[in-house]
Order: C-alpha cells, then structure tokens, then sequence
C-alpha cells in the first residue's frame, strides 16, 4: 500500500495490522477502526425464545459458574411500596401509569425495537 | 448452586425497571406513530422490505404476501409474521385506509369481518402512492440505522410526500397511552398544509376552512361538528359518524336502504346484532332486513311496517345500533421520539418541517453527486482538449497506476480524474461526444448554481415542497366521501317517537293514560269512551284531551308546585285500562295533591313560549299571572309556580294567550269578571294579586274560566243540582251581561243561593253543540245537551239540573263533547274541558271519525 498515493485524496489513512483504510477528518478515525474491528465478526440477537442452540444456552446463561440468579424479593418494609408500585404499573387507573412512564422515560435501559 | 451468584433484588425495583422498557418499547417503537410519515415501525419495515428488498414497484407483478412477510421479519422486524401480515393487509383494504398504500391481489377481507386469506395465497405489491413515501430514500434524505442485528440498514422514517399521518390516521393502544387518529380527505391535507406554508401563524381554526373533518374510507355522514373542531384544536375530540340511510318507497311501503355505514364498523356484526333488537322487539317498525350488498356496492334494506314512520325507525337504528357509532379523536403520535398529544395546526407544521428537512437533504445529496460529476467531466474536458498528450502519456507508461501518475502530474488531476481519464472510451474521442462533454458540463454549472440557490433561500424550498404538494393532490386528490352535517344536535327521545294524536286522560284519583286516537276513532262510534275506563270504585275521569306524543304537559299542584311531562312519558294503555297514578311519574311530595293539568304545544317554540301565559287562581282568591316562558325548561323536581300564602290554596291554573277574559266564581254565588290584560305578569315564585274579594271567612273561590269567545255561555251548578246558563255578553245588544269591573271587587250575583240551591259548585264555559255531565259520588250520571238548558239572567235561581237524593252529593260537572249516538250513550266519562284549545281539538277529532 502506497501511503503517497492514498494520501493524494484522503486526508489520513489508518493501518491496522492488515488492514488499511482512509479516513478524511481525525473524527473519522474511530469509525473507521470500529470498522475494522467488526470485520469478521457476526452479531445475534437472542431475546430467549428459542434463538440459541443448547450450547449457547449454556454459556450466555445456565452455566453455573457464570449464571447469576435474580432472588425477587417482597420484604416487610418494601411491601407498602411494592403494593403501590402494582398498582400504578398494572392497576385499573392509566393517569398515575402515564405519568411513572413520563416521569422515567429516560431511564430506560434496555429498548426493545 | 454458588451463592454468590445470586443477586436479591426488590420486587418493587425490578417491577419498575422491566416495565420501562416493555413500555417505553412500545410506546416508542411498537404502537405509535411518527409524526413525519404516519408509520408504524411494523408498517415502515414492509414497506421498506417491498420496496428495497423486492423491488415491488407498481409495475411489476404481485408477489406472495409470504414473501413480504418473510423479508420483513427476517431483515427488518423480528416479531410474529401473522402481525407482520395483519399490517400489511390493513394497509390494502381499501374500508380501512383512506389511501391504501399495497396493492393487494386476492381475498384480502371484506367489511363484514371476513379474514383475509392466508398469506401462503394473497399477493401484493406497492400502489404508486407509496412510491411517493419511498421516493429519495436513496439520496440520503433520511436517518437509518442498523437493523436488529447490526447487518443490514433500515431507514428511520420515510421521506413521504404524502402527508399520511393526516390522510391515513393511525391507531395503537401503546402502554398507559394510546392513539387514534382519524383519515383525512387528502386534497383537503394539501390544501391545508399549503395554507400553513403561505401564513405561518394561520390558527387552528383557520385550517379548518381547508381541512372541513376527517374523511373516513367508509364514507358516512359526519353528524355535529362540535366534536370535530374539538379534535382539530386540541388534539382530542368525538366524532359522530353515522351510516347514509335513504328512505324509498317500494310498492306503496317504505324502505330505509343503508349504503355506507361507519368506520371501523362491522357489517355483518351490525345487521346481526340490528336483527337481535328487532326479534327482541327493541326496535319496532322493521318487518325484514336483508342485505343486498355485492361486489358493485354496498346496500342493506330495511322493510318498514306499515304503520310505522321510517324516519322514526331510522332515529332508532341510529340510537341503538352501530348505524352510529363516533371516533374518538387522540392525536397521540412521535416528535422526536417522544409521545404528544398534537392539534391540527401542530400536524401539519411537524410534517411541513420534515418536508423541508428532506427537501434540504435532497438537495444537498444532488448537490454532491453534480459536483462530483462536474469534477469527472472537467478532468475529461481536460483530457479531451490535450488528447494527443493524453494518449502519448498512456501508451509510454507501464501500468495503469503508472499512466495516472504521470497525468496527475502533467495535468494537476485528482485521483478520481485520472481514473475516468484511463477507464475512458475511445468513441470519446469523437467531436459529437466532445460537444456533448461540454454541454453536459454547462447543464451540470447551471444545476449545481440552482442547487446552491435552493440550499441558500428557504423561501425557495418551500416552493418545491408547495409544488410537490400540488403535485401529489393533482395525482391521487379525490372528493371527499364522508358529508358533514354540522348543525346536528344530540339525538332526543322524541325523534324517537312519532308526534301521533293521542287522547289523555286522567281521573280524579290521578290515573293517567295516553291511548292512541285511533283507538278511540275505531271503536268509538257510540262516542267518546261509551265502554269506559276502568277506574277503581269511586274514580272516574276527570280530564279528557287529545294531544300530540311531543307537547307538554305543566302539571300544578295544590302547593303551587309545577312539574313537566312530555305526553310520550305518559303510560300508553288501550281505552279500558286504568293508566298509572299521577304520584309515581312524577316527583311530588307525599303532602301535596295534582289540582291542574294544562296542555302546552312545545316549550321549545320561543314566539310560542313568549305570547301565552299561565293563569292561576287559589281558593282564597288570588290570582296571578306568568309568561308562559318560565316554564320552559323543564326540571325533574318540579318548580314552584305560585306563593301560596297561609291556608289557602292552588285551585286552577290555565293557559292563556293575554288577551282573554277571566271569571272567577265564589262559592256564594258570585262572579266577578275582568280583563286579563289588568293582570300584570309576574315571575314564577310571586304570590300574585287580589282577584276577588271574599265576602266572608267561610266562601271561597270555586272555579276560574278563561274565555276567548264573549259571546259564548257561562253555566253554574250548585251543590243541590241546580244550575243555569247565562250569556257572558248579550248577542241581541252586545251588552255585557256580566259587568267588566275591575279585579279585586266582590263581583256580582250568579247565582242566587238559597237554602234549596245549596253553595255553588261549579262554573263552566259552555257551548250549544257540547254536552253536559253531572256525576255525584254514589256513581249516578246524566247526559245533557248544553242547549237544552236555556239561558237566563245572571241573577236568577236556575232549574234543577239533577234529582238528588237524600245525602247525595255532586262529585264532579265537566263539559264533554257531544256524543253522536245517544242510545249506546252510557258514559261514565266526565270531560272537564282544560282551555278553550282542547275543547276544540276533540271537536274536531269526532268530526274526522264520521
């Protein structure tokens, strides 16, 4: 690769081990490596409902050297409060629902899209 | 099992945390739709898949719904392929979207709820209309992102030229939040969004000028506007939609064919469930529906019996069917990714926005691809002029790479140039091929200098969107299929029922009943009520009038109470049935005792209302008098009519039209006449003014007459049975027989009371072709022809109308119509007239019964 040449148009060539490619502004860089970096590999979306063979089961989630159990628990001094939460998540009134969604809207973590 | 792996979580936490993102997932991109082109995430996908992926154009041939299917869930949308399917087949029926964007080809449903069939068999492709939503996709006009899993592309939004939000609607029930949104008529959306461009502060109200309502795909008629202006200012409104119904008639009967129905409703679920009522007699009048519809239309016949009033029927298909049904407007949609409830004017100027935003980026990416044609064109331009050059330096050089070095170098070329210079053909070298280089270079100058024209004055982009605008009207703009009826009002009882002639009666224990006139016309030959009503022991009727089922009856009590009642809310029984007591229709209090009925014509007729009056009189001689008008809006708990002082009370009450006059008699024989005009009117809850002045403690007043007609009679009766006819005013001289005084005397002798004639009783206006009834309490009843009974002086004794017997007293005297066959005549109905009206209106029912 003759980094002349290629720099007679782009503005900065990037060269990581085997691969080469050019970047026209220094904002460009990272892009250009993320590129690199992704070459190769394949990404799944598992939501658990049967995407996975067994063995992947088994590593991404019933490996008992890795797997973590979630105990869900309804204490004395949080049940008031989980009653509450209940209600305004699955009650019959939609005015508090509404407004815990609004309220929260930007904590979301995980998007289903 | 390790504990350290085990986490302990609140329940309430996690509650919290999971139901944020299964809401916000399908608030944000599952059940709303973008503001900028009105989709779905499921929609846009199969769009999307049919139009990159399949390449589904218009032009080409149908394709396995299957197939869009498959593309879309496996690229773009991994959820369940029956909802994938679902979307896509709303989105070609023609009954759910005002402008169906897929082109379908096979069963694809039908109104009456059919499912399509399944997509192993249906095809699709995409109607031109969606073109223009998928139109610029490629020159970079919108976002995209990666799919699920990273390895494809998918746009965020469509670059719609359609306003589609507006003209298709949405509808999603997303989490603590939902949608709809209704159809508009798109040349209306274009019109309206082109008058927002043009006056950017033009108001909500103002749009509604161009866009009038929605326009729903089913047509119908859109009933009331309030509901609508609701929805186009805030956001949120009812919209009535009734189906379009005409009445025909068919050999001598009537028929109501129904041609459109509402939106969203189900045809054949609608006529079922019409059946149901009809077979449950809920609905009355229908004697056979069918449904006629077929592949040309739509019609739904409704045979209407013979004795029913089609428009009555059709007021009940609409109150209690799906024949009208209303869409709630709730224009909840995403800005931005954020849900918000938006007016008519916020619709428009988002989409116009986007537009522009496209507009700009179009331009932008047309832009680019002209210049770096130009840049090609001017190194080929370059080449051509040193062409002998060119090729000395290609032929002397050892590689291609080689050759575009040293071209570079000779010419100052940048690496794109060379390149086209080496990859160039030789038919370039050509002197029309020269031309042609240089013509193309001139247009691309002048592009380029309009691009940049464009991308310099908004002024200019919002004349390509307004003309894109125009464009797309002139292309898929059509009338509008549903009609407005702006001033309807919500629907009442009466137009529920027909305004038919009923006859009232009521007894003097307080049973009251409407029956049909017919009833009494059919039957009646022997005249009014010659088989009678059944009435306890004791009772007998007391009032008797033909009325409408739409007027009014004003009901007064003792206590100078006033309660409403339409005469359709009366108990409607046959001729021998005993109605239902006055005490449980209305809300009187337990103490208080029905004195006076008076017919009124209709509360809601304001000239009406204004020119007649109430007139009331108490026992102790007072008598006042009310615009008509006060008791014109009717309250289920009555209102008071009159002051009634300390021991007295209501005696009489009569409609008036302020220009009769008014006799008041005194159980001492007395009569004092005046003027109706010298009382002056006075507000409902007034005490009213002397009428007559009692001689004593122990008289009282006994009855108020209302007389229109002063040539006519007047007849008292006293408790013993007698009774006499006196003329008002002389027909020979004209002369009052009855002084006018003023109101307040004590009036003048009607009669002269003696120890033989007992007290007065009663005080009549009578007539020569009426008849007379005398009933005493043991049941005893004579019939006489008013003119057998001569007139006489005011001052004298009378003649002996009714033998008594010993004990025996005068339960009621009431003035009835004649009947026309004296020997079936055995009545035991007794008709005290209510007014000079409804005298007259029996009059001349018997006269249509001949």
């Amino acid at each position: 690769m003759d980094l002349k040449k290629t720099c007679n148009t782009a503005l900065l060539a990037v060269l990581l081990g085997a691969f080469s490619v050019t970047a026209s502004a220094q904002f460009e860089i990272l892009d250009r490596v993320l590129e690199i970096g992704r070459k190769g590999m394949r990404i799944q979306r598992f939501k658990g409902l049967g995407e996975m063979n067994a063995k992947e089961l088994f590593t991404t989630t019933m490996d008992p050297e890795k797997r973590q159990f979630l105990k869900v628990r309804l204490d004395e001094e949080n049940a008031i409060e989980a009653d509450k939460m209940f209600d305004v998540l699955m009650g019959d009134i939609v005015e508090p629902r509404k407004r815990f969604i609004e309220d929260n809207a930007l904590n979301v973590q995980n998007l289903d899209v | 099992m390790s504990n350290e792996s085990t986490k302990s979580i609140n329940v309430a936490d996690e509650m919290s945390k999971s139901f944020l993102d299964y809401s916000m997932s399908v608030i944000i991109s599952r059940a709303l739709p973008d503001i900028r082109d009105g989709l779905k995430p499921s929609q846009r996908r199969v769009l999307y898949a049919m139009h990159n992926d399949l390449s589904l154009s218009p032009s080409k041939a149908h394709l396995k719904c299957a197939r869009i299917v498959g593309d879309t869930m496996g690229k773009y949308h991994p959820h369940g392929d029956s909802s994938i399917y679902t979307t896509l087949v709303n989105m070609a029926q023609p009954w759910t979207m005002r402008e169906t964007l897929i082109d379908g080809q096979g069963n694809f449903g039908s109104v009456d709820g059919d499912s399509p069939a399944a997509m192993r068999y249906t095809e699709a492709r995409l109607r031109k209309i969606a073109e223009e939503m998928l139109d610029d996709l490629e020159k970079e006009t919108v976002d995209f992102r990666p799919n699920f899993d990273d390895s494809l592309q998918e746009p965020s939004v469509l670059p719609t030229k359609i306003p589609n939000l507006l003209v298709n609607g949405a509808a999603g029930i997303a989490v603590g939040m939902a949608t709809n949104m209704a159809p508009h008529n798109l040349t209306e959306v274009v019109d309206g969004t082109i008058a927002y461009i043009e006056n950017r502060d033009i108001t909500p109200e103002e749009l509604l000028n161009y866009i009038k309502a929605p326009d729903f795909p089913t047509g119908g008629i859109i009933y009331g506007y309030e509901g609508v202006r609701d929805a186009f200012l805030t956001g949120r409104g009812r919209v009535v939609i009734r189906g379009k119904a005409e009445i025909e008639e068919e050999n001598g009967r009537e028929q109501i064919i129904v041609t459109e129905i509402p939106y969203q409703v189900n045809k054949a679920e609608m006529i079922k469930k019409i059946a149901e009522l009809v077979n449950d007699k809920k609905i009355e009048g229908i004697s056979d529906l069918r449904d006629e519809s077929d592949r040309n239309g739509m019609r739904i016949v409704f045979e209407i019996k013979r004795d029913a009033i089609a428009n009555v029927v059709l007021n009940k298909l609409y109150k209690f069917t799906q024949l009208q049904t209303s869409f709630s407007v709730n224009n909840i949609c995403l800005v931005d990714g954020r849900p918000r409830l938006l007016n008519v004017r916020d619709l428009i100027q988002e989409f116009v926005e986007f537009r522009h935003e496209v507009v700009i980026r179009r331009t932008r990416f047309d832009l680019r691809k002209a210049e770096e044609r130009a840049h090609i064109l001017e190194g080929l331009i370059i080449a051509s002029d040193n062409i002998d050059e060119v090729i000395e330096i290609i032929k002397t050089s050892a590689s291609p790479d080689d050759a575009r070095d040293r071209l570079a170098t000779r010419f100052g070329l940048s690496d794109i140039q060379t390149r086209a210079i080496v990859d160039m053909r030789l038919r370039q070298l050509t002197g029309l091929e020269q031309d042609k280089l240089r013509a193309e270079f001139d247009e691309l100058m002048k592009l380029i200098a309009d691009l940049k024209d464009i991308l310099d004055k908004e002024e200019r982009r919002m004349q390509i969107i307004k003309d894109e605008l125009i464009e797309v009207r002139n292309k898929y703009g059509d009338e509008r299929r549903s009609t407005i009826e702006y001033s309807a009002s919500e629907m009442r009882m009466e137009d529920l029922i027909a305004d038919e002639e009923v006859v009232v009666t009521i007894s003097h224990a307080g049973y009251i009943k409407r029956t049909n006139l017919a009833e009494y016309k059919v039957q009646n030959r022997g005249g009014m009520g010659s088989k009678g009503s059944a009435t306890r022991d004791q009772d007998f009727l007391e009032h008797l009038f033909v009325a409408t089922n739409h007027n009014y009856l004003l009901i007064f009590t003792e206590k100078g109470r006033c309660f409403w009642m339409r005469v359709y809310e009366i108990p409607e029984g046959n001729k021998t049935s005993k109605g239902r007591a006055i005490q449980n229709l209305i809300n009187i209090p337990g103490d208080d005792k029905v004195k006076a009925y008076v017919k009124v014509l209709d509360l809601t007729d304001k000239d009406y209302v204004d020119n007649n009056f109430i007139v009331m009189c108490t026992k102790q001689g007072v008598i006042k008098k009310t615009s008509l008008e006060a008791y014109s809006r009717p309250r289920s708990n009555g209102i008071n009519a009159i002051g009634i002082r300390d021991n007295d009370e209501l005696l009489e009450a009569k409609l008036t039209n302020g220009s009769n006059e008014i006799v008041l008699a005194t159980s001492d024989g007395r009569a004092i006449r005046f003027n109706e005009s010298t009382v002056r009117p006075m507000g409902r809850n007034a005490s009213g003014v002397r009428g007559v002045s009692l001689s004593s403690d122990a008289e009282c007043v006994i009855g108020m007459i209302c007389v229109e007609d002063i040539f006519s009679t007047i007849l008292v009766v006293s408790e013993k049975g007698y009774g006499k006819r006196t003329f008002l005013n002389d027909p020979e001289d004209k002369e009052p027989v009855y002084r006018i005084t003023n109101r307040g005397g004590k009036g003048v002798k009607t009669l002269n009371i003696t120890e033989k004639t007992g007290k007065l009783l009663s005080i009549q206006n009578v007539f020569d072709e009426d008849d007379l009834m005398i009933i005493t309490k043991s049941g005893v009843t004579i019939r006489m022809h008013i003119d057998t009974i001569r007139t006489m002086g005011r001052a004298a004794q009378g003649v002996k109308l009714i033998n008594l017997k010993a004990n025996a007293e005068i339960a009621a005297i009431a003035r009835v119509p004649r009947a026309e066959d004296e020997d079936e005549d055995e009545n035991q109905i007794d008709v005290t007239e209510e007014g000079g009206e409804n005298g007259t209106e029996i009059e001349n029912n018997e006269a249509q019964s001949e």
